[in-house]
This record gives C-alpha cells, sequence and structure tokens, in this order.
C-alpha cells in the first residue's frame, strides 16, 4: 500500500485481519499473519505507520491514536489465538481418570521347554555347539547298538523300550541315538547340543514321565581329557545357577562313556547337611557324562586312537518345572498349562 | 543294595562315621539312593546299584574299594575246602540238558539239623532286611549278601534226581512263597523226573525246600547265561535278591567261592562237612582277563600327569595284578570278580575314581570351534515361533503319544497311517500322533477353561504316519509341522497367516479353496507357492469344535516345515525404508463374475504388472443391479513408480478382465 488508507478503510483492514487471526488453526499459519499485519518489514502495521509522514499534525494525531489502537487489536487477536491453538493441541481439558484400571495388552509366549532350552542353547553355541537333532523313531542299530548296549546288554533293561516293531524298530529310549547319527555321517572334530524328546515305557507319576525331555552334549576332539568335561559343565552350571554355585564330580556308570561321571550342585535347601529334597545327600544331581566310550566312537567309524571326545546328558523337564514352578511333570504336555496375562 | 554298616566293619576296619563313609563311596559310584536309615550303632546305607559290577551285589565287594579309598586293608571272609568234585558218583544223579548254565557247582551234607540260627546271624540278615527262617536257609542267604552270589538248599530226601533243563511250555512252579508261575520253553528249571523244582535263575520251590524235619541237604551254586535269567525274571515278574544278582554278570569262580564260605559256616554253626564227593559242571573255563595301561592314555584322559606309582597302587589296593611293566605302561591281571573291567579305559576309570575326580583340574577345551552343523529346518521352526509369539500367539507342546480317540474326534483317522506302538504305559495311550491338532485344541480348552477370550496358540512339532511301504524306517513319516489356532473369524485370522508367512519367508501364497475334512465347506483352503502345497487353512468345522467342547468360531493353519523350506525367500528390507518413495496412485474397478476369487485376481494383477507397482485391495461392491447379472465389483488401489507410471497406467486401461 502506497498510500494510507482512509479511516474507514483502516477499520476494514483490521476487520478483516483480525477476522483471519481468529480463524487461523495452527501456529505456523498464525506466525504467518503476525508478519503480515503486525512485525514484518512490509506488516500492514508498518506500512501503515510509514504513511504517516505524509500527513498534516492534526491528521497524524488521529490517524496514529487509530494505528496504536490497530495494533492493540490485532496482538490482542494474537494472542487469543495462540491460547486456542495451544487449548485445541491439549484437546478438552476435561477431568480424567489416569488410575483407571485396563486389561494388559496381551502378547505370545514360547512354551517353557522353548524358554529353558534357547538360555541353554545360548551357552553351548556361545562356545562352538551347533544345535543338532535326530530322528524320535530310531532304529535298534543308532539307539542301542552303536550307543554300547548290544544286546541282552544289563543296562538295556534300565531302559524299558516302547516298540513299533519289536526288536528293530522303537521310540528312541534316550538323545544318544542323535549322538551316533551324527557321528556316523561327520568327521571330527565335533561339537553339538540335542535338546529332545525321548520315550521309555515307566510307570507315570508326578515326578516321572514315560515322554520326557533330555538335553544331550557332544565334544569329539582330539586329546580329550575329563578335565575339559569338568571346566565346561562347571561353566554351564554356573550359567544356569549363578555364580556361587558348587559343583561335584563322582564316578557313575553310563554304557555310553568311560570313566562315567555324574553332576552335583550343592543342595540350595540344606547347603549340603542333607534334607528331603535332597535325600539326605546334600547334594543334587543334575545330569551324567563322561569320556565317549571307545566301542561307540568305533561303532560310529571314528578311529578313537586318533579322536576322543566326552559327552554329557540330562533331563530337562526337572529344570523346567523348577523354573516355573510346576510341581506335576504331567502337567507338562497334557494340555494344562496356560500363560495367563 | 543295602549296605549295614555294623556289616561292613567285619571286613575291614572303619574309622569314619555311618554319613563319611556314604561320601566316600558315593564319590567312587556307589552313591547314597536313600538317606541313611536304620538304629543308632546299626546304620543301613541304601547305595544305587545301576552299575555293571556284579562284584558289589555282595558287602564284600563294597568293603573291598572301601578298603582302597581309605587304605585299609581287606579282611576276607573264612572259606572252608571244597570237597574234590566226582560228577559220576554223586548223588542224586545230576543231568545238565542246557547250554543255558555256565557252571554248577553242588555239595551234599547230611546229617543236619534245622534250627533257629544264632543270634549275630539272625541279627546281620535283619539289618539287611531279610527275615531269618532257619540255620540253613539263613547261611545260604547271609553269603549271598556277603559275597554277592546266591546259593540254593534241596531237602535231598524230597529230590530223586536233578535235571537242569529248558521249562515247557505248560509247567508250572509253585514257589517257596506260594505263588503259582506259568513257565515257558524259555524258562532254566532244577527238575527231579516228574516236575520243575525251582525256577533256577529267580526262586526256588515249596515242594523240595527246607522243612524243619529237613535232615539232608543238596547245596547249590549255579550261574547262568545272564539274558536269559532277566529276561525270565522280567516275565514271570520277579524281583527278588537272588533275580537281580544272577542277572547281573557274575564270574563262574563265584560258584566254588560262595560253596566254600557257606561250608566254613555250616561247619562253625551246624558242625557238618561234606562227606561224599562234590558235583561241578564247568564245560568252559574262564581264562584271567588281562590288560595293558598306558600311561600316556591315562594322563590324557585325566588331563594331568597321574604319577604311575600312584596308579600301580590304586590298581593292587582292588586286587589288580601287575605282571609286567615298562617306563611306558602296565600289563595287569584283572581279578576274576571284576567282570565289568574289559580295556584300557576301564582301568583308567579304577585309577581316576579311588584318586576321585575331586583332584581333576579344570581346563577348558581349547580348540578351535569346528565348523557349524547345519539344521536348517530347525532354524526356519526358530524363526516361526519368534513370529508367532510376535503375533501373540503362544507356543504349546503337546504329547507325541495319544489316545487315538482324540484322532477320531478330529475326523482325521486313517487306520492305514496309524503307528500304532507294540507295548506302552498306558492301555489308551498307545498310537503316534498322527495330527497336531487335537493336542492343541485341548490347550484351546484350558485357556477357554481360564476365561482367556482370544485365544491363539501355535504348536511346532511332528505328525508321526506309515506308509505302509519299504522296510524298517523306511515305513514311518515323521512330518514337521508349524500349526496355529485362533478363536477368530476366517478373515481375522487370515491376516495373521499373511503375515506370518510373509515374515518367515516372503511367502505371498496362492489361497485354493479344498474341501478339507476340518474345515467348514467354502471356508478351508490350501496355499501354493510356485504350484507347491506350502500348508492348509481353514476355519473349523463346528461339530468338530464341540467334541473338545470349544466355543465359538476357530480356525486353524498348518504348514509343512520342509516344504515352507524349499520354497522360503529372504526377506531383506523387513519392510525398512529410508527415503518416501514418489508413487503415482490410481483405483481401478473390474466388474467379474460374483463367484470370482478377489485373491485369484490379484494375483494375476500382480503377474501382468511391473513388479514396481504396488497393488492393494480396496474392496468388493455389489448392488442389485449387479447381483441380477450375476456380477460384482472388485477395486484395487495401484501405486505406480514415477518413472513407470505412464506406461503402467496404459498397461492398466487395456488390461482385459474376464473372470
Amino acid at each position: 500500500m502506497a498510500k494510507v488508507a482512509s479511516l474507514d478503510d483502516l477499520q476494514e483492514l483490521i476487520k478483516t485481519a483480525e477476522q483471519k487471526i481468529s480463524l487461523s488453526s495452527n501456529l505456523k499459519e498464525l506466525n504467518d499473519y503476525k508478519l503480515e499485519y503486525i512485525t514484518g518489514k512490509k506488516s500492514l502495521l508498518n506500512r501503515l505507520t510509514q504513511g504517516l509522514k505524509n500527513l498534516t499534525e492534526s491528521e497524524k494525531k488521529s490517524y496514529g491514536q487509530e494505528i496504536n489502537a490497530a495494533k492493540e487489536t490485532l496482538n490482542s487477536a494474537i494472542k487469543g489465538a495462540e491460547e486456542r491453538i495451544h487449548r485445541n493441541y491439549d484437546e478438552e481439558g476435561e477431568w480424567f481418570d489416569v488410575s483407571l484400571p485396563v486389561p494388559k495388552a496381551p502378547i505370545g509366549h514360547m512354551a517353557p521347554d522353548t524358554q529353558v532350552i534357547r538360555q541353554m542353547n545360548a551357552f553351548f553355541t556361545y562356545h562352538g555347539y551347533s544345535v543338532a537333532e535326530g530322528p524320535e523313531i530310531e532304529t535298534d542299530e543308532y539307539n542301542f547298538e552303536k550307543t554300547n548296549l548290544p544286546k541282552d546288554h544289563p543296562a538295556r533293561d534300565l531302559q524299558d523300550t516302547i516298540y513299533i516293531e519289536s526288536p528293530e524298530v522303537l521310540l528312541r529310549t534316550h538323545t544318544s541315538s542323535v549322538e551316533t547319527r551324527i557321528l556316523s555321517s561327520h568327521k571330527p572334530p565335533l561339537r553339538f547340543v540335542v535338546p529332545g524328546v525321548s520315550f521309555r515305557n515307566e510307570i507315570i507319576n508326578q515326578s516321572n514321565h514315560a515322554i520326557f525331555y533330555q538335553y544331550q552334549g557332544v565334544l569329539v576332539d582330539k586329546d580329550v581329557s575329563l578335565a575339559n568335561l569338568k571346566a565346561t559343565l562347571n561353566e554351564f552350571a554356573k550359567f544356569l545357577y549363578g555364580d556361587k554355585v558348587k559343583t561335584r564330580f563322582r564316578t557313575k556308570y553310563y554304557p555310553e562313556v568311560e570313566p562315567g561321571a555324574g553332576m552335583d550342585i550343592l543342595c540350595r535347601f540344606c547347603s549340603g547337611t542333607g534334607c528331603r529334597i535332597c535325600k539326605d545327600r546334600g547334594w543334587i544331581e543334575i545330569l551324567g557324562s563322561g569320556i565317549i566310550h571307545r566301542n561307540l566312537l568305533a561303532k560310529s567309524g571314528i578311529d578313537w586312537k586318533v579322536w576322543s571326545g566326552f559327552a554329557f546328558g540330562m533331563g530337562l523337564d526337572r529344570i523346567i518345572m523348577t523354573k516355573f514352578g510346576i510341581t506335576d511333570i504331567r502337567d507338562l504336555h497334557s494340555g494344562n498349562l496356560v500363560f495367563t496375562q | 543294595m543295602r549296605v549295614p554298616y555294623g556289616w561292613l566293619k567285619d571286613y575291614l576296619e572303619i574309622d569314619k562315621s555311618p554319613k563319611e563313609v556314604a561320601n566316600i563311596l558315593t564319590l567312587a559310584g556307589h552313591a547314597l539312593d536313600k538317606p541313611i536309615f536304620g538304629e543308632e550303632g546299626d546304620k543301613i546305607l541304601d547305595l544305587e546299584d545301576r552299575g555293571n559290577r556284579a562284584d558289589i551285589m555282595g558287602i564284600v565287594g563294597i568293603a573291598r574299594d572301601l578298603a582302597a579309598l581309605t587304605g585299609k586293608i581287606l579282611k576276607f571272609p573264612l572259606t572252608a575246602p571244597l570237597p574234590a568234585s566226582d560228577n559220576n558218583k554223586f548223588i542224586p544223579k545230576i543231568t545238565i540238558s542246557s547250554k543255558k548254565v555256565l557252571r554248577w557247582t553242588a555239595v551234599v551234607l547230611r546229617n543236619v539239623k534245622v534250627t533257629p540260627s544264632p543270634k549275630w546271624l539272625a541279627k546281620r540278615l535283619a539289618s539287611y532286611g531279610i527275615e531269618p527262617l532257619n540255620n540253613v536257609v539263613d547261611v545260604t542267604n547271609f553269603v549271598m549278601v556277603e559275597l554277592g552270589m546266591p546259593l540254593h538248599a534241596f531237602d535231598l530226601d524230597k529230590v530223586d534226581e536233578i535235571n537242569l533243563r529248558a521249562a515247557t511250555r505248560g509247567e508250572s512252579l509253585v514257589t517257596f512263597e506260594g505263588t503259582k508261575l506259568e513257565l515257558d520253553e524259555n524258562d532254566l528249571v532244577a527238575a527231579d523226573s516228574k516236575k520243575p523244582l525251582t525256577l533256577t535263575t529267580a526262586i526256588g520251590g515249596r515242594s523240595s525246600g527246607i522243612a524243619p524235619t529237613t535232615q539232608n541237604i543238596l547245596l547249590e551254586a549255579g550261574l547262568y547265561d545272564q539274558p536269559t535269567a532277566r529276561r525270565s525274571a522280567l516275565r514271570l515278574k520277579i524281583k527278588n535278591e537272588t533275580s537281580q544278582r544272577l542277572g547281573k554278570y557274575l564270574h563262574p569262580k563265584f560258584c566254588e567261592v560262595a560253596i566254600a564260605r557257606s561250608l566254613e559256616l555250616f561247619k562253625d554253626i551246624l558242625d557238618v562237612s561234606p562227606v561224599t564227593p562234590g558235583f561241578d559242571y564247568y564245560p568252559e573255563e574262564l581264562g584271567p582277563t588281562v590288560l595293558n595301561l598306558t600311561f600316556s592314555a591315562l594322563n590324557t584322559i585325566a588331563g594331568e600327569e597321574v604319577k604311575p606309582t600312584e596308579a600301580k597302587e590304586i590298581l593292587k589296593s582292588l586286587e589288580f595284578k601287575i605282571l609286567n611293566e615298562t617306563p611306558l605302561n602296565i600289563t595287569v591281571e584283572v581279578p576274576y570278580f571284576r567282570t565289568d573291567v574289559v580295556g584300557e579305559a576301564d582301568l583308567i576309570e579304577e585309577v581316576l575314581r579311588i584318586r576321585t575326580y575331586e583332584k581333576i583340574p579344570l581346563f577348558l577345551p581349547n580348540r578351535p570351534a569346528p565348523k557349524k552343523l547345519e539344521f536348517p529346518e530347525r532354524d526356519l521352526e526358530d524363526l516361526a515361533r519368534d513370529t508367532l509369539t510376535k503375533l501373540g500367539f503362544n507356543e504349546v507342546v503337546s504329547q507325541q503319544i495319544i489316545d487315538e480317540k482324540d484322532t477320531i474326534k478330529t475326523g482325521l483317522f486313517n487306520e492305514n497311517k496309524i503307528i500304532r506302538l507294540q507295548n506302552s504305559w498306558n492301555e489308551e495311550l498307545n498310537i503316534m500322533r498322527p495330527e497336531t491338532l487335537s493336542g492343541q485344541l485341548k490347550y484351546g480348552l484350558s485357556y477357554q477353561k481360564h476365561g482367556v477370550t482370544t485365544i491363539k496358540i501355535f504348536e511346532v512339532g511332528k505328525s508321526y504316519t506309515q506308509t505302509g511301504t519299504g522296510r524298517g524306517l523306511e515305513k514311518y513319516k515323521e512330518t514337521r509341522k508349524i500349526a496355529f489356532s485362533a478363536n477368530l473369524d476366517f478373515l481375522s485370522f487370515k491376516s495373521f497367516v499373511e503375515t506370518f508367512l510373509k515374515e518367515l519367508g516372503n511367502f505371498e501364497p496362492v489361497w485354493v479353496k479344498e474341501k478339507l475334512v476340518i474345515y467348514k465347506e467354502q471356508k478351508g483352503a490350501i496355499l501354493k507357492t510356485n504350484g507347491e502345497e506350502i500348508g492348509e487353512v481353514g476355519e473349523l468345522k463346528q461339530a468338530l469344535l464341540s467334541n473338545f467342547n470349544l466355543e465359538g468360531t476357530w480356525c486353524h493353519a498348518c504348514f509343512y516345515t520342509q516344504e515352507l523350506l524349499k520354497q522360503a525367500k529372504p526377506n531383506p528390507a523387513s519392510g525398512v525404508k529410508t527415503s518416501i518413495e514418489n508413487l503415482v496412485a490410481e483405483d481401478k474397478t473390474f466388474e467379474v463374475d460374483a463367484r470370482a476369487e478377489a485373491g485369484k485376481l490379484l494375483n494375476r494383477l500382480r503377474n501382468e504388472m511391473d513388479p514396481s507397482t504396488k497393488i492393494k485391495f480396496v474392496g468388493i461392491f455389489e448392488n442389485d443391479e449387479l447381483k441380477k447379472q450375476n456380477k460384482k465389483n472388485i477395486t484395487f488401489n495401484f501405486k505406480f513408480a514415477l518413472k513407470k507410471a505412464k506406461e503402467e497406467s496404459e498397461k492398466l486401461k487395456n488390461l482385459i478382465v474376464t473372470a
């Protein structure tokens, strides 16, 4: 605007500006109006003020008063609009109960078995073991013959077998069948763990089941010692039960190994003095292990004069039950176990 | 194996408490099985007997180990000399008609007076848990517990002859306890001219046993083929002190040692000794086992150096005889009672176990980790677990052995494919599951009972079927599956299925409607990728759901890991983008037959258009006019890449859809 508007025009301009400001919906728009009408170099007020110099003193006085009034009107409109926009951002300021109880959003859970197996796998994969597996319907050859349990071996009686086609086709009685399958088909050095189900024809009760889960580990390399086995399992016990765990290794017979060893941890209920939980032993057995029997290596086609190894195995169900507070093994896989929020 | 502490002290000097003794024995392979019990002064140690050692079924065997472990001397019990044997002159006549008799040694004692046993003997047996009967039977039981070798005494006047033979089917035996056993040709009996007198591998009979009137006895110790003994006991459900010992690999020399020890006791307690020649059948005499122990092998397995002198001393303390020695190795003769020691590794274990494993140092394996073994199915299944839990599904693990009624309830039962177990712990649980659905629905019911409103569950597992062809394992198939169920309607469930498949292997399958047993007729589909079936999805039939007491609408999906693995594609982008693509959008509506499938049309459009064009289903429109013509409108939204927009838009304009 090159020349000053008439007073009527001025009032019309201010009215239009005031309207636009009051309708602005966001702060950016409002800022643009502020520049256009009030603060900008070429703003309406600036231009009007500059036009004053062309007026007479009396005109200047009355016109000046009008400009000041307009300035006030526009500033007040801007302020009002700002408050309104902020208020809109916060939505309506009505009273709200933030403590209102709500149902928790559902998430999925892995089965207790998977959670424990994954935890153990994490330890062993860090130490260079692969996670292996094999068939559950097995042959006598891989389940018994190659695991150093030839026909008529007394230890077969300890593993009351469930047969599909007696005597050749059966349900694996232990995950050692996977050990013999892998040793028979791969060349050493080897490191692997096998989490998996096994089956035995046993009477079931609160703490024993005919269908049970095992976790087996195998290492085959050169010059493998009981010292290697002890150190590995000691680290594993710390991983599973914490740094303060106390372990004990003792001789124990397993046909797949020689020498054989059992690993116990100090009973945390009685700290070793003996109680009902540990059957007065002061210790709780957690796994069986040993140096892989030369017969097992030989039957799997591995030269025991060059290679040796260790193996260990443990029942998973007991560990799962302890971790999840399950008191009856029959609840583990019968359909009773649910995750509620 | 029960070991009365007081009895154990008969064979060595013990300066430790029962608890300390139990700890020492536990470390050396004889773990305490149950808490120590019994009265003060006669505590009982109940030790595990799951190993392969026959000698520790006698208290002397345990005493021998304890002596070696504590540096004491074993006091072997006194024995009397055996009479010379003359099998031809022995009365009664003994015939051995079975090759399963490895050794049979017998003596005759005349003019015995059957009375209660002396107090010390009765007390010893009672502490072990055997009820004292009379001096004759008690001596045989005492020697069995002491040495681990069972013996049997016949009333000689009730036996005209003894034939050790296989039983015949239909024969029976009434045991001394009064149980009638139905025998068959797998059982080994000692029979007279008429009937079996004993099941010689496990239990004596009533008719020929020792009675208060007995005056003359035939005392025998026999060893038989161990598997025969075990199988007989198992089939006839006999688990007693005799069957447990004769099921282990006892050395035949135990026969003469046990008789010699009993003769000493008979002389001492009953004041009788044999006056006629004995009987000894031992057709294949076993020579001693001779083994080499290389010190380097011992050190390798130990993981540290074990001094040769220490190794030798330990073996000598266990009665191994050193036959030869060099700086590198020793040659030893294994004592007869250690039938479990057959190789060098066994000798190594003997040395290390007496030293105790506690002395073995800790060294982690220090060789480089070998190459990883590949199990891609397992990796894919792990990804499936991650994906489904992210989608809010809970994992379940159900039993592999089930009741066939559960499969019948699903409608999936097929007798020809079922794998039946020949023996099971439970009459009803007798098939391998041919499907994973029933197990999942049982979990579904548990969730329903817990009041969970939206139930979403999955299982990664196997189903088991038989193919009916091939031999051995070939006949049986383990199918890996990823299956999930939810109480959702078809389209809501489908949305989870699509996300799952996209995440798992970038799958964009074709949904082919198919009538399947478990799904509603119009709401079941087979999913295909590159023409290959990867799984099935559908809304479960109401009748099936009511069989499992499930309420509402349920959908189920089942995918085959092997097939998924073949068809999976990497999903590199995982939906992550760093810049906004400039796309040109356009909607297009196609008028198609009322029963045309939107999914098929979408697949066709994807094939026709450039891969850069993104096509999204918008909706279906139907009105009366269209319905009259048996038609409907399907609208899709197309987003073209800027560079191809013109070309693609033109292509779309000219596209003729005739579905």
